[in-house]
């Protein structure tokens, strides 16, 4: 099964005060060599600051579009990184996401797991 | 944590750190069966403490240095009997406790590899490689096991149990294959994991939860490969092979369990990471710039398909191509049977009947169905009718499954009526 792994921050997505050093890189790549030496990494990667983001917002019947740029604030903007995880069960999931590194050095508050729905269950 | 919570995490984190502990404890006591009973007996102490101190930070290293206390009482004990452990055991001694983690990490990639060469020995049924695999490189109990093989529990204890004693016996060392030795002792390795997907990809959905299962250990044993062994094209050609294969896994059975053909499925429904990843293994197979094998060339096959947005836009010549290649790698008479389909695509129906025809006298393909039912289509497609009826007809006899049987029928009177 695969699981979304949300890594929210404390502070806005890449806005902490200080900037992340070379030793909390090298710990992420680690980790992430880890999950893929396991063979449960599908994909990851790690956001741009919120302040840069875009945020479209619908209109009711689609007569309206709105396309706000910066995020800062908004629902959402402290999601700082994401991996895709293929793991055997929700119990695997957490454990990985425990896992992860010294996540107070980027201002981490939270990790969000949320299970990615797969083929056909989304009809 | 509930107990039962705690039951979980430990399953969990079992599943996760057995290969790491079984392979590296290998590595030091030089027997597989008694590093996995010194792991097992780790695991038992973390079954009777976590539930009490709850999980440790680092799980894996606590299993691991559990198992080496172990490995050491063991020792000890046997120091008087003989030399041999008297040698391992001071070897243990000496090593400090940071040389466990660090052990983890730096060697694990070889050993890993190390260990799954050895549950993919030659010198074991091929059963017995399925199925010691699954257990000491995929942390599944007997019990997993069995069900995904429809077969009782004590069936594949006793295969586990014969298989250490074998390798025992056999004096396989815990080492990689000598260089001479490589391409066969590999080959052993990816045929294993190829047959544990296969094994899971052609149970039919629904009933049997576990058989899937077996895709998924053979996928993540495949990715485990690539990462230890990157620089071998056939095993980044089994990745894909299987990714592009498992893309597909909803959409090849209609809503009443009956399989659907390639073909016919519904290409929404195919899996776009899994083809993705596939692709993106092919490529690595490609960059590293040797000859494809037979995994690779069946992957690029695979990956024909799974470029193609609809049946109708297929390369046919380019998997006509490249079956001609895989019939000079791995020839065999279902690939020629594949490579005249494949052909007549691309070709027309004249081309692979040719091809088929030099099959027909082939003794392994003397009760094989498809070969009829394939000559029939050709045929009919010539305007042969009266001859393709009776290829139908017959190869309807041949086959045991009803709706199978339904089907060539039909196609039978299809080709009277007209």
């Amino acid at each position: 099964m695969r699981f979304m792994l949300l890594v929210k921050a404390r502070q806005a997505a890449g806005e902490t005060a200080k900037p992340p050093n070379p030793d909390w890189l090298e710990t992420m790549r680690s980790y992430n060599d880890r999950l893929e030496q396991a063979g449960v990494l599908l994909a990851s990667g790690h956001l741009h600051p919120a302040s840069s983001g875009i945020r479209i917002g619908c209109g009711a019947y689609g007569d309206s579009t709105d396309i706000e740029e910066g995020l800062r604030g908004k629902a959402g903007a402290d999601v700082a990184s994401f991996a895709l995880v293929d793991v055997r069960s929700k119990e695997e999931a957490i454990e990985w996401a425990v896992r992860l590194p010294d996540v107070g050095r980027i201002g981490v508050g939270e990790i969000e797991l949320r299970r990615v729905k797969e083929m056909p269950d989304i009809f | 944590m509930t107990d039962s919570r705690i039951q979980r995490t430990i399953d969990a984190v079992w599943r996760m750190e057995s290969a790491k502990i079984i392979a590296s404890l290998t590595r030091m006591v030089r027997d597989v069966g008694l590093a996995e009973d010194l792991a097992q007996e780790a695991l038992i102490a973390a079954l009777e403490r976590w539930p009490v101190s709850g999980v440790p930070d680092n799980p894996g290293a606590w299993l691991m240095t559990a198992a080496k206390n172990r490995a050491l009482d063991l020792f000890r004990r046997n120091k008087l009997r003989d030399r041999k452990y008297e040698e391992i055991g001071r070897d243990l001694n000496t090593r400090q406790e940071e040389d466990w983690d660090a052990a983890l990490d730096d060697n694990i990639g070889d050993d890993l590899l190390r260990l799954i060469f050895t549950t993919c020995h030659p010198v074991l049924s091929t059963e017995a490689r399925v199925a010691l695999t699954l257990r000491l490189l995929g942390g599944l109990t007997t019990d997993e096991i069995a069900s995904a093989y429809l077969v009782p529990e004590p069936t594949v204890a006793q295969r586990i149990v014969r298989a250490k004693r074998t390798l025992a016996a056999a004096r396989v060392p815990f080492e990689l294959p000598p260089k001479d030795e490589l391409a066969a002792r590999l080959s052993s390795v990816l045929e294993v994991i190829y047959l544990m997907f296969n094994e899971g990809y052609s149970a039919t959905s629904g009933g049997n939860w576990i058989r899937p299962m077996l895709c998924e250990e053979a996928l993540r044993l495949g990715r485990i490969l690539a990462r230890i062994a990157p620089a071998e094209p056939e095993v980044h050609g089994l990745v894909a092979l299987m990714e592009i294969q498992a893309s597909r896994f909803k959409a090849r059975v209609g809503a009443t369990g009956e399989p659907i053909l390639l073909m016919d499925q519904n290409r929404v429904l195919w899996d776009q990471l899994h083809i993705r990843r596939g692709l993106a293994a092919l490529e690595q197979a490609e960059r590293i710039g040797r000859p494809f094998g037979p995994y690779a060339l069946q992957a690029a096959i695979a990956a024909c398909h799974a470029r193609a947005r609809q049946a109708s836009e297929t390369d046919w010549t380019r998997i006509a191509a490249l079956y001609d290649a895989l019939a000079q790698v791995a020839p065999s008479p279902v690939v020629e049977l594949n490579r005249a389909v494949a052909l007549s695509m691309a070709f027309g129906p004249a081309v692979g009947l040719e091809i088929v025809d030099g099959l027909t006298e082939e003794p392994s393909m003397k009760n094989y169905h498809l070969l009829p039912s394939v000559r029939g289509d050709f045929l009919m497609k010539l305007g042969r009718k009266d001859e393709a009826c009776a290829e139908f007809k017959r190869a309807a006899s041949m086959t045991r499954n009803s709706r199978e049987q339904e089907l060539l029928l039909k196609r039978a009177a299809e080709c009277a009526e007209s």
